[in-house]
């Protein structure tokens, strides 16, 4: 019988051009497979996020004029929303227009509406509050810019301070001049931006907040798509199976190179070298192997990921990389054994002569 | 006796004759037989069968006096059962030391222990002291074959088959191994399975196989 450290000592010594071919080979097929599921992980992220970007998180709670039945909505209702759990962000926009603003004295007025503090908030988390902001479409008229002056009808005048959301954020928002209003007001429409996976939450928060008011409560987007958190969506896309394949590959990789040792099996089988033990050998070898394959593909893919996805490495990245290449890995590792047990099979001296 | 065969009949799957048919052999420690015959007519399902590596239909292997079966193989291989097969088998990238040490590893030998012992083995079957570093694909094929013995003899079996094991050599090589053989193997209970009638001629007794239409023993 083997002592462990004779084994592993016997099988140290077994290293040779096959195992490190199979470590080459392994390398490579980690590094590969890593960055297939970093790019296209990162790919999905992106869609996710301008899914995202066009309200997919969004409930819009709407005030229909034309109903006799329909009350307007309380702009305090709105923004104390904000406070609940799941809400991202919640605001709307008033239902009385401003006063007529202009680009100049005497000039046309500018189209122009009243917001709720956190309006913005809801379509561009980084928005600062409380400042008078201009859309993205009316700013790409020309008419007025950040930084402009406007003039109220009696002389007063402000400052642009601000842009308004993105070009996905709604006409209101985007072709208008957008001025900060307290919340104590009616609104036409108030926005509720919930935290990913919590969309069909916001609908009944709002069904709650708004009953009553025979307001129209309805995703932003006609066919909102689940939204995970991008670390959700790291994971989720991680767990999926191609790996396994991956790994099976592998395996039958190393079970064919098993094959071709098959007359130095027989040597030791010879000598009353038990299959199990034989199998032992083969799995510490393979880990030889693919430990410092491993190692080196922790390492370098997820720096090359990051430089083919544009992005900075961060801990999400690093960790998906690592999960699917240690999973991959220890998969090939268990399996190995496995797919070399053929290459133990028959006579011994038959074996010999294979050489 | 040290190997017994008793009444052994083998046959292969799918095969309609039977190798090996009422068989029946006794071999004491210290005595050698060579069992000749054409190529292909059961020497080495002989040697697979008293090596425990091939199991008979019928009939009893003895070693020692105790009733074995294939189930023993991997325990009294390279211990008391000792191998030499007629190809060249020795691990190439390993030493000839390393590669004479090999069943003293596996039977859980330390590693000072199993290469003293290891060489002691090599020096009996000629292999100069300053090739035991040597790796094994470097050496000639007499020289493989000569560490093929020295590693079925360390550890020190009573039984030792040997395969044709000069089948691969040419005839001055083949001397040398046969008699390395012989000297080294004085102790144990030695199988011979040959065609070479010189080599052959070495044993104490010679047992013909397969020279009629059956094949059977003494």
């Amino acid at each position: 019988m083997w002592r462990f450290d004779s084994l592993i000592a016997d099988a140290q010594s077994n290293m040779g051009p096959r195992q490190v071919a199979f470590g080459a080979v392994v390398f490579a097929v980690l590094c590969g497979a890593g960055l297939v599921y970093a790019v296209q992980g990162s790919g999905a992220i992106r869609q996710q996020e301008a899914l995202e970007s066009a309200g997919s998180l969004v409930v819009d709670v709407r005030y229909e004029e034309g109903n006799d039945l329909a009350l307007p909505l309380d702009g305090r209702v709105c923004e104390a929303l904000n406070s609940m759990a799941g809400v991202e962000a919640a605001g709307g926009v008033v239902l009385m227009s401003p006063d007529p603003v202009a680009a100049f004295k005497s000039g046309p007025p500018l189209p122009a509406r009243y917001v709720t503090v956190n309006a913005l908030r809801v379509w561009d988390p980084r928005a600062e509050l409380g400042l008078i902001a201009v859309g993205g479409n009316l700013e790409s008229t020309g008419a007025v810019s950040v930084g402009s002056t406007l003039v109220w009808g009696d002389g007063r005048t402000s400052i642009i301070a601000t842009r308004a959301a993105s070009l996905v954020a709604p006409d209101v928002l985007a072709s208008a001049v957008v001025l900060p209003h307290v919340a104590d007001a009616e609104l036409q429409e108030c926005w509720i931006k919930m935290v990913p996976g919590q969309l069909e939450a916001g609908v009944n928060l709002a069904r709650a907040a708004f009953a009553g008011t025979g307001a129209t409560i309805i995703p932003w987007l006609d066919e909102p798509k689940q939204i995970m958190t991008p670390a959700q969506q790291w994971h989720a896309f991680a767990d999926g199976r191609p790996w396994v394949a991956v790994s099976i590959l592998l395996a039958v990789f190393a079970g064919l190179l098993s094959w071709t040792r098959r007359s130095e099996f027989a040597v030791y089988r010879a000598f009353g070298t038990s299959d199990s033990q034989l199998v032992t050998m083969i799995l510490i070898e393979t880990l030889i192997a693919v430990l410092p394959a491993t190692l080196g593909a922790v390492t370098v893919t997820p720096v090359v990921a990051a430089s083919m996805v544009h992005e900075t490495i961060d801990a999400e990245l690093i960790e998906v990389v690592t999960r699917i290449v240690i999973a991959i890995a220890v998969l090939t590792v268990a399996l190995t054994p496995l797919a070399s047990r053929t290459a133990l099979r028959g006579k011994i001296a038959d074996q010999l002569k294979d050489r | 006796m040290s190997l017994e065969l008793r009444s052994v009949h083998f046959r292969y799957p799918r095969m309609d004759a039977d190798v090996l048919r009422d068989f029946s052999l006794s071999v004491a420690r210290g005595e050698s037989v060579a069992v000749m015959g054409p190529s292909g007519r059961g020497k080495s399902t002989l040697m697979g069968v008293a090596g425990l590596m091939l199991a008979p239909q019928s009939g009893r292997v003895f070693v020692n006096g105790i009733a074995r079966t294939t189930k023993d193989a991997s325990r009294l291989l390279g211990r008391e059962i000792g191998v030499v097969l007629q190809s060249v088998n020795v691990l190439p990238r390993r030493s000839v030391l390393d590669n004479t040490m090999l069943p003293l590893l596996s039977s859980g030998y330390g590693r000072d222990i199993a290469a003293r012992r290891a060489a002691r083995c090599l020096a009996e079957v000629g292999i100069d002291p300053a090739d035991f570093g040597r790796q094994a694909r470097g050496v000639s094929g007499g020289q493989a074959q000569r560490v093929g013995v020295a590693r079925a003899l360390v550890g020190e079996p009573s039984v030792l088959l040997a395969d044709e094991p000069t089948a691969s050599l040419d005839a001055r090589t083949a001397r040398l191994v046969g008699e390395a053989l012989f000297s080294a193997a004085r102790s144990t209970a030695l199988v011979l399975m040959t065609h070479d009638e010189t080599l052959g001629g070495l044993a104490d007794r010679i047992v013909r196989i397969g020279e009629t239409s059956d094949i059977e023993g003494e």
